[in-house]
């Protein structure tokens, strides 16, 4: 289990993240959701140990994870930032080697060569393996990214707003990855702004709104037109599809 | 060619080249040729190779540390310090002493690596480095005019201005000794360097998200500048370019992971150097022209060649695919 307990953050005097407790199980797709400067990304920093909480802890199986060694909450924990800068035109598959950095010293070549090809296989990039990364696509790069992350085999994946720029088909098919790496067990906890995508793929919605949890639950639950209209400032209409899917219609 | 072949083939084109060309036969023989060798030329070798490979090594590791292309040793600080520390020693009257000028020079780089380390503080990252190395090299450059501006000797400016074009002429075996040591310890940091590079090409979060130490690569990229830089200004005054252009050449040739360029860059800057300053040697008349100057001619135009050539090419200056 992740948790993050009471955790407070405070930049200035600008208070990021007030007192947010939430659970997330592995082999569950929890998304974080909540407007502009509700504290999603900050949240997901600290759950991934490179932000330290001023108050609180966030915790992975009864260790504070901020106080883990790097290298180990690497291997357990996966993240994929929210920029998708990539600082050197580097090829595919060097930059997904990256994923096996936290093993140096465990693991032998064998290994990390098995893991890298079987992290692109499972994002559909071996493909590209052999591609300069500046000349892939939106999606081929998101793919690839995805990728790095998963070559570390976390045990957790944390996702910060990963469909950024990307169209509507790449969207759904990092969606759907995400999807059957929980369905393998993995932790997976991401941060949307698309209500519909939440609706579609989450087990779990934790509604944020300035620093504070708003709702946290199924996403039928949390994603009501009470919840969205308070959180958002947004009037909508929710509907479930002839396929029993729910489906958020925003209104002027 | 193979860089190993380019660089022997430096290195005896180095040992060969002068206002009298020696070849291979007459290395080793007796009178003045042999002499020349021996306490002239060889010395002059090894440390042209060493002062290369330190530039180009330290330009690979700070544009892959900065993630910036266009920067070199000059811009955190540590050339223009180390020969504030030179000029000092010669203000002083100190070059006469053996030691007076690498001295001085070294207690420059010294004092730019501590001042980076305070300025560059804890976890503020390439961007904290990069402004306090601009604050340094700025506030060097300004002491040194000083310095030469207030100097009443002319035959002392003229010689502190000679020293700061960077030079490797008339260095003894004593020079080698006093320069190679600083420069394999910083070599030795700065190779280490290559993995955590390499994690950086994914951005700060990225890096240190797959358990990079970027504390640990700050002091490896600030101790091994120190060291190779230090030392290579200590005993030839400002040579530029080098740190500058051996890189982007490296990426052109092998490609831009931070780590692949490492060694090469090291490699480059020897045969870039060792050629260069075979050529200072070769030119007409009875002195030498100052290494720093002809790098400075070949390459402002070489360098501007690589950016034409990238803007109307698919890459930009930046990689921030």
């Amino acid at each position: 289990m992740l948790e993050a307990k009471d955790i407070s953050v405070k930049v200035g005097a600008e208070q990021l993240l007030d007192g947010v407790s939430a659970e997330f199980a592995p082999g569950r797709l929890s998304v974080i959701l909540g407007p502009n400067g509700a504290g999603k990304s900050t949240l997901l920093a600290c759950l991934s140990g490179l932000r330290k909480a001023d108050g609180g802890s966030a915790i992975w199986d009864g260790a504070d994870i901020a106080a883990m060694n790097a290298k180990l909450r690497a291997r357990s924990i996966g993240l994929l930032p929210q920029s998708a800068a990539v600082h050197w035109d580097i090829y595919a598959r060097d930059l997904v080697a990256l994923g096996r950095y936290p093993y140096h010293g465990i693991s032998n070549k064998d290994q990390d060569e098995s893991h890298i090809e079987a992290a692109m296989a499972a994002t559909d990039c071996t493909h590209f393996a052999g591609r300069h990364m500046r000349s892939l696509s939106g999606g081929e790069r998101a793919r690839v990214l995805l990728a790095r992350v998963l070559a570390g085999q976390p045990q957790w994946l944390l996702a910060d707003e990963p469909l950024a720029g990307l169209d509507p088909r790449y969207q759904m098919q990092i969606l759907d990855h995400m999807r059957k790496l929980a369905n393998e067990g993995v932790g997976v906890v991401t941060v949307l702004h698309d209500l519909n995508q939440a609706a579609r793929i989450a087990d779990h919605v934790l509604l944020l709104n300035k620093g504070r949890v708003f709702a946290s639950g199924l996403p039928r639950d949390v994603l009501t037109k009470t919840n969205l209209k308070a959180v958002y400032d947004i009037d909508c209409a929710i509907f479930d599809d002839k396929d029993g899917q729910m489906a958020i219609i925003m209104q002027g | 060619m193979v860089p190993h072949h380019l660089f022997l083939m430096a290195f005896l084109f180095s040992l060969s080249a002068g206002k009298i060309w020696i070849g291979p036969a007459h290395w080793f023989a007796a009178g003045a040729n042999g002499w020349i060798m021996a306490e002239l030329r060889l010395p002059r070798a090894i440390l042209g190779a060493g002062i290369g490979a330190a530039l180009g090594l330290s330009g690979a590791v700070l544009q892959g540390y900065l993630r910036n292309p266009l920067a070199d040793p000059t811009v955190v600080g540590v050339s223009s310090s180390a020969a504030f520390g030179g000029v000092v020693a010669i203000f002083l009257g100190l070059a006469v002493w053996p030691y007076g000028i690498f001295t001085c020079a070294m207690l420059g780089a010294a004092a730019a690596v501590l001042l980076l380390a305070m300025l560059a503080g804890r976890g503020t990252g390439p961007l904290g480095f990069i402004l306090g190395g601009m604050v340094l090299s700025t506030l060097a450059g300004s002491l040194t005019a000083f310095l030469i501006s207030i100097q009443a000797n002319p035959y002392e400016t003229s010689e502190i201005i000679s020293w700061l074009m960077g030079a490797i002429t008339d260095r003894t075996m004593d020079d080698v000794w006093r320069a190679l040591p600083f420069i394999l310890a910083g070599g030795m940091l700065l190779l280490q360097s290559g993995r955590m590079l390499d994690a950086l090409t994914l951005g700060e979060a990225g890096a240190r998200s797959i358990g990079a130490d970027l504390n640990r690569l700050r002091w490896l990229v600030i101790g091994g500048v120190g060291l190779c830089v230090g030392a290579a200004v200590a005993v030839s005054g400002v040579v530029g370019f080098v740190g500058l252009i051996v890189p982007h050449l490296m990426r052109s040739w092998i490609g831009e992971r931070p780590s692949a360029i490492l060694i090469p860059s090291a490699i480059g800057g020897a045969i870039l150097t060792l050629f260069a300053d075979g050529l200072v040697r070769l030119a007409p008349g009875a002195g030498e022209i100052r290494l720093g100057i002809v790098m400075a001619i070949l390459g402002t135009p070489f360098f501007l060649a690589i950016l034409f050539r990238q803007r109307s090419g698919r890459k930009g200056a930046f990689g921030d695919a």
